[in-house]
């Protein structure tokens, strides 16, 4: 049994049903008068058959069985997952905290990462932070939030 | 006559110094990440897209065109140094390039891939020029019955091509398709899948989605892995390849042009095809093929000059029909929309300035991505040598920024995040974004053609296989779709049988 294929079948199969539901309350319409929902509809079908078709092939089909874990076998998939929790967090508290601040954490735990050395780390967050809001700031005239302390 | 006017308009625009700079920039950053694994060309020109909003239109395209082009350039450097593609395009370079860079002759492989490259581009222009104004009129006859076989036929194309499963392509491509068409209906003006939230309004921005799927989530696959790449340390010397070297790659460079001038125009087709079809065509017709994998320079020539040719013609379907090709040229379709160009049959018409400039620039940015990637290549080497730790964090940064910087919104960085995540999650369950943002980007255009086809022929699908055009498109794209399902269906029966009587 395929896990990786029944697993994303069964989430595909999840989506398809939920959009052709959507798809229905805003009105399918007729093939000669297609409704705002007529796109939706057929492709979320179309979606949940070949959905249907990928959990029946993976359950009988002939590959090799896996399990999910093996995807990040022998990968550094921590450093993977700090990277996305790292650029959510910027999210969150970018318009808080100001584009300065919130940049130059960014980096500091990019890089920190990366294990580079601390001093490293710290001068090149700086230099990243200076160099960015010169480039996209002055001479892109990108306007960012300014935050809680003004910068 | 009137194509040499046209042409000389076309000079007068892209030679003003702006339009210069912005294609020396686009070649210069566009060779970068050609050179640079990690990043491709969907995911510079997402990551730089919102950049060019600043940007007066013209130059804008200038510079995302010449970012596109100039990659193939670049995606050579990498591949024969360090035996890592910069870029799809270049994976096939790999296998003739790094084994002349092995045998001492990294210059005459360099050299011979920027020549050809150039060569090709500039042969690839001349033809977009030949072929896209005829094209344009004859694309003005085109109704929605037309629009949507073409958009068909992409779509089936890019599915075909996938190098996984066709079956998770195609879910791929519908998925695309519903995600394209959130946001107010084009027809009724109600909103779909919005769940009231305000900035789905307009849709969902390709720009996010796009730097989410290929920038956020290429840089998290390779934050994660453990292999690390080596140059290989040999002095670079005579870039200039022999007179041996150019009669040995003569034909290969032309045979490649040809391949990927045709194999760009089609929808689906583009660089990363063509460059693996010439070599194929090369290995096949060559009398001695078992050099090939050995250093042979027919195995540089003909994929680069194949890749450069592509990314020129793959221009015509795009500003023609106003269908992109490729996912890539998909964001570029994306980048033209906000910058309020339609592309289509009526481009040339309404924004002769834009077309013409645009064209004239790639005679330019071709000049220049010889300069730059034939005396500088020593500088490219350095590139090479940034260490990822300190790489990926500044591309993540960049998209960042980039998302933010589109409507000032959060929102839309929420949105990259996501696909982020969706991005990296795709390459661990083996499906690929290359349907998905195609299908994305043409998803408006399939419903509001299918929906206007169909109220105009009352419901019928008849005319959709009555009227030529249509009838020739949709028949290739129906025998392209039985041609990769079938197969894969009956080794899907066969496999279910012989594990249901081994059980």
């Amino acid at each position: 049994m395929d896990r990786r294929h029944l697993i994303s079948g069964l989430f595909w199969l999840a989506i398809s049903i939920f959009v052709g539901i959507m798809a229905t309350e805003l009105g399918v319409g007729t093939v000669s008068s297609p409704g705002s929902g007529f796109l939706f509809f057929w492709s979320s079908l179309i979606l949940g058959a070949l959905s249907v078709i990928l959990i029946i092939k993976s359950i009988f089909g002939k590959r090799e069985a896996k399990l999910l874990i093996d995807l990040w076998k022998g990968l550094k998939w921590g450093k993977a997952v700090l990277a996305i929790i790292t650029i959510f967090l910027y999210a969150l508290i970018l318009t808080e905290l100001g584009f300065i601040l919130a940049t130059f954490l960014l980096m500091i735990l990019l890089f920190g990462i990366g294990k580079l050395k601390y001093w490293v780390t710290v001068m090149s967050a700086f230099i990243t932070v200076m160099l960015s809001y010169i480039i996209f700031h002055f001479l892109l005239q990108i306007q960012f939030p300014r935050g809680i302390f003004g910068w | 006559m009137d194509t040499l006017n046209s042409l000389l308009y076309g000079f007068s625009i892209a030679l003003q110094p702006d339009n210069l700079l912005f294609c020396f920039l686009g070649t210069l950053v566009g060779t970068l990440v050609g050179v640079l694994p990690g990043i491709g060309p969907v995911g510079a020109i997402s990551i730089l897209l919102p950049i060019t909003f600043k940007l007066p239109s013209t130059g804008a395209i200038i510079m995302l065109a010449g970012i596109y082009y100039g990659v193939q350039y670049g995606g050579s450097t990498t591949s024969i140094l360090v035996n890592v593609p910069g870029e799809a395009s270049s994976v096939i370079t790999c296998i003739d390039g790094h084994q002349m860079a092995l045998r001492g002759r990294a210059g005459p492989a360099l050299g011979i891939a920027a020549f050809g490259s150039f060569i090709a581009g500039t042969i690839g222009v001349i033809g977009l020029m030949a072929f896209a104004a005829p094209l344009s009129r004859f694309a003005l006859a085109f109704g929605p019955h037309e629009y949507f076989s073409l958009i068909v036929l992409g779509l089936t194309f890019v599915t075909y091509l996938s190098h996984g499963s066709v079956l998770m392509a195609i879910m791929m491509a519908c998925f695309g398709l519903i995600l394209g068409n959130v946001g107010l209906d084009t027809i009724t003006s109600s909103p779909r899948l919005t769940f009231g939230i305000l900035q789905l309004f307009n849709g969902i921005g390709i720009a996010p989605v796009a730097m989410g799927l290929f920038g956020i989530g290429e840089v998290l696959v390779n934050i994660e892995s453990t292999v690390s790449s080596e140059i290989v340390k040999t002095k670079i010397k005579n870039l200039l390849p022999s007179k041996l070297d150019w009669i040995a790659a003569k034909w290969a460079m032309v045979r490649g042009t040809v391949v990927g001038f045709f194999l760009g125009i089609l929808p689906g087709g583009g660089p990363v095809l063509a460059s693996f079809l010439s070599y194929g065509v090369e290995k096949r017709v060559s009398k001695e093929p078992e050099k090939f994998g050995k250093g042979a320079i027919e195995g540089v020539a003909s994929p680069e000059s194949a890749n450069n040719s592509a990314a020129a013609s793959s221009f015509i379907p795009l500003l023609t029909l106003g269908i992109p090709p490729t996912p890539t040229l998909a964001v570029l379709f994306g980048a033209l929309l906000i910058h309020g160009i339609t592309p289509g049959p009526l481009l040339i018409q309404k924004h002769p300035d834009l077309f013409w400039g645009v064209i004239s620039s790639m005679y330019i940015g071709n000049v220049m991505l010889l300069v730059l990637n034939l005396p500088l290549i020593p500088m490219w080497v350095q590139v090479l040598k940034i260490p990822e730790k300190l790489l990926y964090p500044l591309i993540l940064l960049f998209c960042l920024i980039g998302a933010y910087s589109m409507n000032n919104d959060i929102f839309d960085v929420f949105v990259m995040i996501i696909f982020g995540v969706v991005g990296y999650l795709f390459r661990k369950f083996e499906y690929e974004g290359a349907p998905l943002i195609l299908a994305f980007v043409l998803g408006p255009m399939f419903d509001l053609n299918l929906r206007q086809a169909l109220l105009i022929s009352d419901g019928s699908f008849i005319p959709f296989f009555t009227r030529p055009i249509s009838a020739v498109t949709l028949i290739l794209a129906i025998m392209l779709l039985i041609i990769s399902i079938f197969p894969t269906f009956f080794r899907m029966i066969k496999g279910i049988k012989t594990n249901l009587f081994q059980r």
